[in-house]
């Protein structure tokens, strides 16, 4: 499969995924870990992907959404941001909304 | 390029594209020394003021920075830590 449908794939399938350097339990940059302990702490399963285990993504990811850099978070198949962006949210309040919606959409379509 | 000449190159093109009202960076490279992808630096923190950023989501607002970091993302800066503010978000 080419790497950018790789990529879709992993986005729509997940109504949350975060591609990151390392795993949230051994994150291997600051910012990557940051980003997953904001999702960890919103309650909901959610899927990553570690870029540093797969060079192709790592490559590629930037040109997907046109974000430069690593980690990025996406929820319902949609950019939110990076690490920054989803801290901001997460202290808002808004993440723990958009994380739990996305689950639960996810969850009555499957059934 | 030393951390110096990585902070004019941010100041420059941002001066540029967005006219911020306030600009500050902070190299934090030191946080990720040894890291697998650092290349030996390129980690500032940007805190930016500019009307520009008036009525645009958070996304919105850091595209806008990257996209007036151009080329220099792929290159000479590995991350960007953003706080992008409209003027009357700040006092």
């Amino acid at each position: 499969m080419d790497v950018m449908d790789r990529i879709r794939e992993q986005v729509e399938k997940n109504p949350v995924v975060i591609f990151m350097k390392g795993t949230p339990q051994l994150p291997q940059c600051g910012f990557s870990s940051r980003a997953a302990q904001a999702l960890q702490a919103c309650g909901e399963d959610f899927a990553y992907v570690n870029v540093l285990a797969d060079p192709e993504i790592f490559e590629n990811l930037p040109r997907f959404a046109n974000w430069p850099t690593f980690p990025q978070i996406y929820i319902n198949g949609e950019l939110i941001g990076g690490c920054d962006i989803t801290l901001e949210l997460f202290q808002k309040g808004e993440l723990q909304k958009m994380v739990k919606e996305a689950v639960a959409r996810a969850g009555s379509s499957a059934s | 390029m030393t951390a110096t000449d990585r902070e004019a190159l941010i100041r420059e093109r941002l001066t540029a594209a967005l006219d911020p009202v306030r600009l500050e960076i902070v190299d934090e490279s030191h946080k990720h020394a040894g890291h697998a992808q650092a290349r030996g630096g390129g980690h500032f923190q940007v805190t930016i003021v500019s009307a520009a950023f008036a009525g645009k989501s958070l996304l919105e607002r850091h595209r806008m920075v990257y996209d007036a970091m151009g080329d220099a993302m792929h290159g000479e800066i590995h991350a960007l830590s953003i706080k992008a503010s409209a003027p009357e978000e700040v006092q």
